[in-house]
């Protein structure tokens, strides 16, 4: 059974409560607090002794509000005591006085906001404006999304433990060693004082931050009070406070020649991850990059904003440029008056191999041309048609994670240790590591061990990259075991990987959708996904982790409301091309879901007859559009 | 809230557990009685995390108060695991073509609610099929979605 933070319990602990602001913006005077009983603590910015600023996929944020209050529910002060209750008391009782200012609402606002320092990245292939000026068409959309984190039954939360003069923390993360970087530069202790080990955990995607400000703030109170703390969020504060949004409004112009294929295009991406959006140009880049269209001249432009809103991890970005640049090749199909695949088809010069593969399997398996067909003609004659369907087409791709490094200790009694961070926190890919190890070994897979990542026993450039480890890790393993079965004896190995160009896994998908006639609530009926996910070694446990992830991204899609109803589950396909191990193995994690808003929103459109081009497809959303229509 | 003590079975072993008459049985088994096995989700009775064999019937340990546990028989997903009166459950969901829950798929954090609500069925009606074994898992959410229902 896994071993999730909420079931840490060392004794002698402290309860915490973080003081969370109630104002959206606004500067922070004066923080008092109360009389705090004895065996009481209470922490705020100014007592931090070191770095009050923490990382994460560039992303800078305060651990504590110093000054500035940036966006509704920021942690302001900490406060621990022996009971939660009592913790939560005197959190209530803290006394702030704030010059609240008003929000920044809408990403316009936002980007205003930001200081012309953070001015974006741009790209550009070709001669985009030449393309345009001789253009057969010119088709213009401009599509919006707000991709919610991954929900997770888990808690957010850390524990801290003084183990003598040494501080060890349980949290939720995938890189325990630049935690402990971090929360050392935060405390001012030297890194030798500080361990990290990540414990168990659901998708960690989308809830990066929370779970970073959750590691230092028990740190915090733990250096603090020099006592054990336990910070788990409540389900109050997990569903407010423990996950996050991005939201995002991306615009695509596309030229188009008398065949209807892409000749130029420009695509701006505007994306908002809240109040702390990250420094660098990395996110933006991989955002655009995701989303690029096949076409010879292309201009590619991204930005953030920088709105009141809780700040999110920036990595759903790369979800919402698939959608907009999916949605929008399906309206250039359209106006090429071709079916999806037949267009794509029209672009085979530009795609690359497993691209194409992976296209013509799902076309295939879902004998997509004659469904098309067939919801096309009954569009025609809608007042016939029951239940209004359509299907969509969509290809999406996803890169590798390059980092990551992994020790393997055989022991004389046989027993081996897999020390790695990259199966960490997810407790599937530490199974699949133990399984894998066990094959290449010929050994007994109860004899094999993946170690829970701690920075006691991990090599250095251990950090693993959430959502894309399995390339990487699976790489490693088989070096590291190959290494152990040359050298014959017990002992330890130890490899890093290369880095170098990442690799690319790609995957087709094809939705059905269903619209009731009545509400139009929209159904998934089935759907079909071609994974061109490299080498595929458990297929039971990677067909299983592509439809959760399929699953998932259907309900952040299209959300049910009908409360107390379980989810109508769709029919569900899923194909791998194995391509005999040619390829490797690749990270694809995300990949499964990559596909699903582009396809189910082109289909919806093509069952309702409304063009869609929001997330989620809520029913407010739908009334607007058949109000605007 | 005035308070109480109460003494019931937990596992097959007498427990006394003290608290306020509106203390969640949640907070008494993890909290006190150090059982990892309900883990705690939503806190509002519906995803179906914190299941627990409650005189033989599946119940929510976060809707249930503590005064409701006098006397009763509680069950985790660790008595299950260890008890004799279920070692023909695996067999059992095997020919219905279930697996044993407790293999974590993604994360695992549905796992010991589903064995509870299985485990609930196997008791209840020994002779249940697929629509009965839908039905006993209806409560039962699996957020990283890689459990699909039958």
């Amino acid at each position: 059974m896994s071993s999730f933070i909420d079931d840490l319990r060392p004794a002698d602990c402290l309860a915490e409560a973080v003081v969370r602001s109630p104002f959206a913006c606004g500067a922070l005077r004066e923080l008092v607090f109360p009389e705090l009983p004895e065996g009481c603590y209470g922490l705020s910015a100014a007592d931090i002794p070191g770095d009050p600023l923490l990382e994460c996929l560039e992303v800078r944020i305060p651990a504590l509000a110093a000054a500035r209050i940036l966006h509704p529910g920021q942690p302001l002060a900490l406060l621990g005591a022996a009971e939660p209750g009592l913790a939560a008391e005197l959190a209530a009782a803290v006394r702030l006085a704030v010059d609240a200012e008003p929000p920044l609402a809408g990403l316009s606002a936002g980007r205003e906001a930001l200081p012309p320092a953070n001015g974006g990245w741009s790209w550009r292939r070709g001669e985009p404006a030449e393309a345009f000026a001789g253009a057969a068409h010119i088709l213009e959309g401009e599509y919006r999304c707000e991709i919610p984190s991954v929900a997770a039954l888990d808690p957010v939360g850390a524990v801290a433990e003084w183990e003598s003069r040494t501080l060890l923390l349980h949290a939720l993360t995938a890189d325990p060693l630049d935690l402990r970087r971090q929360l050392a530069r935060l405390l001012d202790l030297p890194e030798r004082r500080v361990r990290v080990r990540a414990a168990d955990s659901g998708p960690l995607e989308g809830r990066l931050l929370p779970a970073l400000l959750a590691a230092a703030h028990a740190a915090l109170l733990a250096w603090r009070s020099g006592r054990n703390v336990r910070l788990i969020y409540d389900p109050r504060e997990q569903a407010l406070w423990g996950a996050s949004v991005v939201a995002g409004v991306m615009r695509h112009r596309t030229a188009l020649d008398s065949a209807g294929l892409p000749v130029g295009a420009q695509v701006t991406l505007l994306l908002d991850v809240g109040a702390f959006p990250p420094a660098g140009q990395r996110g933006l880049e991989e955002a655009a990059r995701s989303g690029e269209p096949a076409c010879p001249n292309l201009e590619l432009a991204a930005g953030w904003a920088a709105s009141s809103r809780p700040p999110a991890d920036p990595l759903p970005a790369r979800e919402a440029a698939w959608f907009a640049a999916e949605l929008h090749a399906s309206r250039l199909q359209e106006v090429a008056q071709l079916d999806p695949y037949e267009w794509r088809r029209g672009l085979a010069g530009r795609l690359r191999g497993p691209e194409r593969e992976a296209l013509e399997q799902a076309v295939g398996l879902a004998d997509f041309r004659r469904r098309y067909a067939a919801c096309a003609a009954a569009r025609l004659s809608r007042a016939a048609a029951r239940s209004p369907r359509g299907i969509g087409l969509a290809l999406c791709s996803q890169e590798d994670g390059a980092l990551g490094a992994m020790r393997l200790v055989l022991e004389k009694d046989g027993t081996l240790s897999i020390l790695t961070a990259l199966a960490a926190p997810e407790p599937w890919l530490a199974e699949l590591f133990r399984r894998q190890a066990a094959r290449l070994l010929e050994k007994e897979p109860g004899l094999i061990r993946v170690e829970p990542a701690d920075t006691r026993d991990l090599p250095p450039g251990a950090g693993g990259t959430v959502g894309r480890a399995l390339g990487p890790g699976l790489r490693l393993l088989e070096q590291c075991c190959r290494d152990l079965h040359r050298r014959g004896r017990p002992g330890t190995v130890t490899r890093r990987a290369a880095g170098g160009k990442a690799e690319r896994s790609w995957a087709a998908t094809v939705v059905e959708v269903e619209a009731d006639p009545a509400t139009l609530e929209l159904r998934c009926r089935s759907l079909w996904m071609a994974l061109d996910a490299g080498r595929v070694e458990d297929e039971g446990l990677y067909r299983a982790f592509a439809a959760g992830e399929a699953l998932r991204a259907l309900g952040r899609v299209a959300p049910s409301r009908r409360a107390g109803q379980p989810l109508p589950l769709p029919e569900l396909h899923v194909y791998f091309l194995q391509r005999g191990g040619r390829a490797g193995y690749r990270s694809w994690e995300r990949l499964p879901s990559l596909g699903i808003a582009p396809a189910f929103a082109a289909a919806a459109s093509q069952a309702t007859g409304l063009f869609l081009d929001q997330l989620p497809l809520s029913p407010e959303v739908i009334q607007q559009c058949l109000e605007s229509e | 809230m005035p308070g109480i003590r109460v003494r019931f079975r937990l596992n097959g072993e007498w427990v006394q557990a003290q608290g306020p008459l509106d203390r969640r049985l949640i907070d008494v088994l993890r909290l006190d009685l150090g059982q990892a096995g309900p883990p705690e989700g939503c806190g509002r009775g519906e995803c179906g995390s914190c299941l627990v064999l409650f005189n033989q019937k599946a119940v929510n340990a976060c809707l249930l108060p503590l005064f409701a546990a006098a006397e009763a028989e509680v069950l985790t997903a660790e008595g299950i695991a260890g008890s004799r009166a279920f070692s023909g459950l695996p067999a059992w969901l095997r020919r219905r073509g279930l697996a044993t829950p407790g293999e974590a798929r993604r994360c695992g954090r549905c796992s010991p609610g589903r064995l509870v609500a299985l485990a609930g069925l196997y008791l209840g009606n020994p002779e249940a099929e697929a629509v009965e074994l839908a039905e006993a898992l209806s409560g039962n959410w699996c957020t990283c979605g890689t459990i699909v229902r039958p």
